[in-house]
């Protein structure tokens, strides 16, 4: 298995191949506010920055919020169709994410889900580029 | 807390203009604004000369486009500023031209919007930061809809009947970009991302807006006609700050903006009888109707079931179309929407006026996030 880096190496963790699992690398800062994602020049709520604002890893885990199959790409360049969602993260910063699924059948709002990470590329010299998408923990609520 | 437009001298809307919004063309933007300028000189009876400043909303032009347009009305040395506020920045125009207005400094100022699609770059993705998953408005928009329909237990035929409402309206609008009258099922084809469809998001294209403010000195020492005045009662701008994680940062933003405008303006949402929100996507409408209190939460789809927020309804909502379909040109957009406004204030809005209009509100949002409320109110 050759090297594996980050598409977005600010935001979440890689661990040795072949594992996939993730964390994500959000902020605290001193007055208490907790985000992602993870910035030290300044807190949106108070104005603090630099060491009162201290890097950590948040679990990759929430719950979906909502989710939508788009036929157009999130920015030029990228592929589409996709499935994008919304996660309320346990440890409380809401995101959008790109779900890791065929199609939403197997989707509901409220399911738990986590991130982790998939193989996207390779870059320059040869490293496989991995991105954090999102994906379902447990079987979808029946509709209706 | 300093003083509000309550607390300054009074400014009227005295004239109004637009150039048709449309696809993008090879007509440069200085005809399209020069054509809406004269159009609301013609409409107030004043001359270019005794405009004392002119404030250009464009987010998409690029750098300066003010005077190279302006110049071919005389070039007056009025003052002049280009206003950039993304999708707020006519609204944004507007404000600053009324502020102009009641503070005193001018006895007649300009707002005006004009834009063209064009490669100015957002700045918002150089700050640095890196984002998980960078969502255009379209994606996040449908998410949001979704969210919308499994919270609220709304359907996605309900949501696309914002859409029918807003073609059904731009269909006698001669400035729309979009003049044609769509059915359910028509509306309801093409779908783009979730639940949203194509009739469903708003153009971008080009056109050109302008409206005249005047002070009550103004209006008198220029001969201008009073009684189709329409008065500014309420200008308030905001910016997004930190909310609770998954509450709708549009919402709440728009939400805190309205209330202050209302208390601004002495009116409520009861007084409201015609609204121009910032519909670029059609769940939109439904939770700006809520947020702005015309309807309590979770029931917009109803309250346009009801015929409510239709033209002749309780409020009409986006009698012009809305940015749905009348377009969303950047810069114009939130300097037609006081002109759809004025216009019906005026009862001068033919087949599209509510009738009996006495109050208006205009709403726009715009990338980053900002919020823009106006109120206005008619004299006579
Ligand atoms: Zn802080």
């Amino acid at each position: 298995m050759s090297e594996r880096v980050a598409k977005r190496p600010t935001l979440f963790t890689v661990p040795p191949a072949p594992s996939t699992e993730t964390k994500l690398r959000g902020a605290r800062c001193s007055s208490g506010h907790l985000f992602f994602p993870p910035q030290q020049i300044g807190c949106e709520v108070c104005g603090l920055y630099g060491d009162e604002i201290e890097i950590i890893e948040l679990d990759a885990s929430g719950t979906l919020q909502s989710f939508a199959l788009s036929h157009r790409q999130q920015r030029p360049g990228s592929t589409a169709p996709l499935i994008i969602g919304t996660v309320a993260l346990d440890a409380g910063p809401a995101l959008e994410v790109v779900l890791d699924v065929d199609d939403t059948a197997g989707l509901s709002c409220g399911q738990r889900v986590a991130g982790h990470l998939v193989d996207v590329g390779e870059d320059e010299s040869s490293r496989r580029i991995v991105d954090c998408f999102f994906a379902p923990t447990e079987p979808a609520e029946p509709a209706g | 807390m300093g003083r509000t437009l309550a607390d300054m001298r009074a400014v009227s809307v005295v004239g109004i203009g637009l150039h048709r919004y449309q696809k993008s063309s090879k007509t440069p933007y200085v005809e399209l604004g020069l054509s809406a300028v004269r159009e609301a000189l013609a409409d107030a009876e004043i001359e270019w000369s005794t405009v004392e400043s002119a404030f250009v909303g464009n987010a998409v032009l690029g750098m300066a486009p003010g005077r190279a347009m302006l110049k071919h009305l005389g070039a007056t040395g009025l003052t002049l500023c280009q206003v950039e506020n993304a999708s707020a920045s006519g609204s944004t125009a507007i404000r600053h031209a009324c502020l102009e207005v009641a503070t005193g400094i001018s006895d007649v100022s300009i707002a005006i919007g004009v834009d063209k699609p064009g490669t100015v770059p957002i700045s918002m993705s150089w700050t640095g930061a890196e984002r998980l998953s960078s969502m255009s408005p379209l994606l996040s928009f449908a998410l949001l809809t979704n969210e919308y329909m499994n919270r609220y237990g709304a359907t996605p035929e309900q949501i696309a009947a914002v859409a029918v409402k807003n073609h059904g309206n731009a269909a006698s609008n001669p400035y729309a970009q979009f003049q044609k009258v769509r059915s359910l099922d028509e509306v309801l084809e093409h779908p783009v991302a979730g639940s949203l469809t194509r009739l469903q998001c708003c153009p971008f294209g080009e056109g050109a807006a302008a409206v005249i403010l005047a002070s009550d000195e103004g209006i008198e020492r220029l001969g201008i006609a009073a009684g189709r005045a329409v008065e500014v009662i309420g200008s308030v701008s905001r910016s997004e700050r930190v909310y609770t994680p998954g509450d709708s940062v549009i919402v709440e933003l728009t939400r805190e903006t309205a209330t202050q405008a209302f208390d601004e303006a002495g009116v409520g949402p009861a007084d409201l009888d015609v609204v121009e929100v910032h519909d670029a996507f059609s769940v939109e409408e439904l939770l700006y109707t809520e947020a702005l209190g015309l309807c309590a939460e979770g029931e917009g789809a109803r309250y346009l079931a009801e015929g409510r927020s239709q033209i002749g309804g309780d409020c009409a909502v986006s009698a012009s179309g809305g940015l749905i379909a009348m377009g969303h040109p950047f810069g114009p957009t939130g300097v037609g929407q006081v002109v759809e406004i004025a216009r019906q204030l005026r009862g001068e809005a033919g087949v599209r006026q509510h009738a009996g209009a006495r109050v208006g509100l205009a709403h726009m949002v715009g990338l980053g996030q900002v919020c823009l409320v106006h109120i206005l109110r008619a004299r006579i």
